[in-house]
């Protein structure tokens, strides 16, 4: 692989973008993280961060994980994105897949974004 | 009067929409509906600032489900909605027909007190995972009240000019959605004991 | 089950005395109380349970919020309530073994709390209360209910028909009666002037036919001011308390030249702080037209003598207007209270204030009052009327 691979890690709280940007640092410590605290900025940014793979939160203010990702795919459809949340509950899970994105439950721990990682990887 | 720093104030933001997510999964669950529940804020104030934030401008009348919560810090622990809205959300989960507040069932008032539990047992094993601590969670109980008796009742059950550890939440089921508060009724001695739990988890992840 | 274990003389524990199903796990979730209630209702002996985990006697709680509360209470000690409003709690308990032949299990909330067992572990403890009854309740409440509502809707429906149609109607006679008279007054005002002109000229045959024209025409619009009269008696009729005595008294007044032509004389009787119920201009009209009837349908042959009278009943105030004129045959009572209708024969002018007695009976009976006569032909009449009053105290 030439490029290095950076993952974009699209979350409002602080504190979950350090804890997924801790956890992925020691599955993969060579990937860069980028951070944007909302889908809004996420999308403004893209061309400029040019990310690999996407890590999205789903409730943030302004436009939801969801269509976030949705639009993001519009724009880059080899993007592989995964959607990280505590809500599972099925409709939730059914409109990641009508979008083809790989799901993430929270609280987000080792065992969940070593599947998100494999999603990733998988997508390439 | 014990305030969060910003750091403080996202990471239990973090940890309370874990929480009340998975309470909107099982409510989701039960009710064969789209459920979302979020914290968008977290703040610590006194009990007696609440009079004016808890009602909405209609109607002075709130329901509250409260729990009692011991451990390393001990709360009241209450998920308050104004009433009208309270009642808008129940009958949307059970379906039941458009009559008026003066009419509400006990199987309503059963249901908001069930709703309540979900969701405050939730916010409370989100913190107990977290903080790798054993909470104790008694029965939930749900009155129709107003917020002046809501205080009362904090300064009963919480002796020595207690503080609140306060949750803006809102809910939304299909498309409908309302807003409410989720109150922590503490003694200055559990804050604090809450507050040395939350800089544990953040040092743990290498956030302070 | 307790009958068994108790020592003879000594009360069953208290757990086996109340009316609740009280279940007590323990860490592992295995039953470790039972009460005599959760017995009876579930068919289980607590010999056949203690001891097993709960989750295999009942297999279908997995997954489901008991389930999940009984987890949460043995693993997070924490405490939850599982309601019937929410869940379908099947425990498969029944009231009485004939539910539970026809598979009509009980509708039950539980209450899990966590609490220490007796090894000091993490268990819990269920209360399990009977709701059944209170949902049937309710449901059948609610059915009333949307019922009420359903016929209150209908009702308001109605009623807004109603007046619309009622307005409509006001508006109709009002214009047709307005446009009528207009070129009545025209006929009549010209007969006066032609009579100015020829009347000296006429022959007798001429002179009969003439004033049967010009009284047709009175006639005619007496009737049209009656009918606009009649449209219009119920309209804005405004309650409250008012002073019969007053009220008497100033429609005697208004009689006054009547009663002085006629050479009548009337006697009035009744207590002077009695009060009824309504519209004073309504009941005012009431009063003079019953007292002018009475003085324009007098016998001819005697002085008439008019009493009017009052008093309290038990259902309202009773007011009498009685004559000694000439009365109305049996037969034509209830005729009498129709529009338009004319008890003196046919030629005769319709002088006096221009209602009849349907109008009377309109206003009476939307006061909420009767109104009736007692009579025969040539002995006079005594008309009664009730009103409401106000209630005694």
């Amino acid at each position: 692989m030439a490029d290095k691979c950076v993952v974009l890690v699209v979350d409002d709280s602080r504190t979950s973008r350090a804890i997924i940007r801790k956890v992925l640092g020691q599955l993969r410590p060579d990937w860069e993280i980028a951070e944007s605290p909302s889908g809004d900025d996420a999308l403004a940014r893209l061309d400029e961060i040019k990310p690999t793979y996407v890590t999205m939160d789903m409730n943030m203010p302004g436009i939801d994980g969801v269509e976030a990702s949705r639009q993001i795919h519009l724009r880059r459809p080899d993007i592989p994105i995964a959607l990280c949340t505590a809500n599972i509950q099925d409709s939730v899970k059914a409109a990641a897949a009508a979008i083809g994105i790989h799901f993430v439950g929270k609280p987000i721990t080792e065992a969940g974004l070593a599947q998100a990682v494999g999603f990733f990887e998988s997508q390439s | 009067m014990i305030a969060l720093d910003e750091l403080q104030q996202d990471a239990l933001s973090e940890i309370f929409n874990i929480g009340v997510g998975r309470a909107a999964s099982s409510l989701s669950q039960i009710v064969n509906e789209v459920i979302h529940l979020a914290v968008p804020a977290v703040t610590v104030c006194k009990l007696n600032d609440l009079r004016d934030m808890l009602v909405d401008r209609d109607s002075d009348r709130v329901s509250a489900v409260s729990q009692h919560f011991s451990g390393p810090f001990d709360a009241t622990a209450m998920l308050v909605f104004p009433e009208t809205h309270a009642l808008e959300i129940v009958r949307m989960m059970i379906g039941s027909d458009e009559f008026s507040a003066e009419e509400v069932s006990e199987y309503e008032q059963e249901s908001l007190c069930e709703i309540g539990n979900i969701v405050l047992n939730a916010c409370i094993s989100a913190l107990a995972d977290n903080f790798s601590s054993e909470i104790h969670g008694g029965l939930p109980s749900h009155h129709f009240s107003t917020p002046l008796t809501l205080i009362q009742f904090g300064l009963e059950a919480v002796s020595n000019d207690p503080l609140v550890l306060l949750l803006k939440v809102s809910m939304s089921i299909s498309q409908h959605s309302i807003e409410g508060h989720i109150l922590f009724l503490m003694s200055v001695e559990s804050l604090s004991a809450l507050v040395a739990c939350l800089d544990g988890y953040l040092r743990a992840h290498g956030l302070s | 089950m307790s009958g068994d274990t108790t020592p003879s003389g000594s009360p069953p524990p208290l757990a086996d005395q109340i009316d609740i199903g009280l279940v007590q796990l323990d860490s592992q979730g295995r039953v470790t109380l039972w009460n005599r209630w959760m017995a009876v209702h579930s068919g289980f002996a607590a010999a056949d349970v203690l001891g097993r985990s709960f989750k295999d006697i009942y297999p279908a709680i997995a997954g489901q919020r008991l389930g999940i509360a009984i987890e949460s209470a043995i693993c997070h000690r924490l405490s939850s309530v599982v309601s019937s409003a929410l869940n379908t709690v099947n425990l498969a308990l029944y009231e009485t073994p004939t539910n539970r032949f026809e598979n009509r299990p009980m509708q039950v909330n539980v209450m899990v709390s966590a609490r220490r067992d007796e090894a000091g572990g993490h268990g819990c403890l269920l209360q399990v209360f009977d709701v059944t009854a209170s949902v049937r309740r309710e449901a059948l409440l609610r059915e009333r209910l949307s019922d009420l509502r359903q016929a209150r809707a209908a009702l308001d429906h109605q009623a807004r028909e109603l007046e619309v149609v009622n307005q409509e109607l006001a508006q109709f006679a009002y214009i047709a009666s307005h446009d009528m008279r207009q070129p009545l007054r025209t006929i009549i005002g010209l007969l006066r002037l032609i009579e100015k002109e020829i009347g000296t000229t006429l022959t007798p045959d001429a002179r009969e036919m003439f004033d049967l024209v010009t009284g047709g025409a009175k006639r005619m619009d007496a009737m049209i001011v009656g009918l606009l009269e009649y449209s219009r008696a119920d309209s804005r009729l405004e309650g409250g308390r008012v002073a019969l005595a007053p009220l008497v008294k100033d429609a005697l007044l208004n009689l006054d030249h009547a009663i002085a032509q006629a050479d009548a004389r009337v006697a009035v009787s009744g207590d002077e702080g009695q009060e009824v119920l309504g519209d004073p201009h309504a009941l005012g009209r009431v009063l003079l037209n019953l007292l002018d009837n009475a003085i324009k349908y007098r016998s001819l042959d005697r002085v008439p003598e008019i009493e009017i009278g009052w008093r309290s009943e038990a259902d309202g105030c009773l007011v009498w207007i009685k004559d000694n004129g000439r009365g109305i045959d049996a037969a034509d009572h209830d005729r009498a209270f129709l529009i338009f209708q004319r008890l003196s024969p046919q030629g005769e002018m319709a002088e006096g204030f221009g209602i009849g007695l349907s109008v009377v009976k309109k206003i009476v009976e939307r006061l909420g009052g009767r109104i009736w006569v007692v009579s025969a032909s040539g002995q006079g009449c005594t008309f009664f009327v009730t009103l409401p009053q106000p209630a005694a105290g």
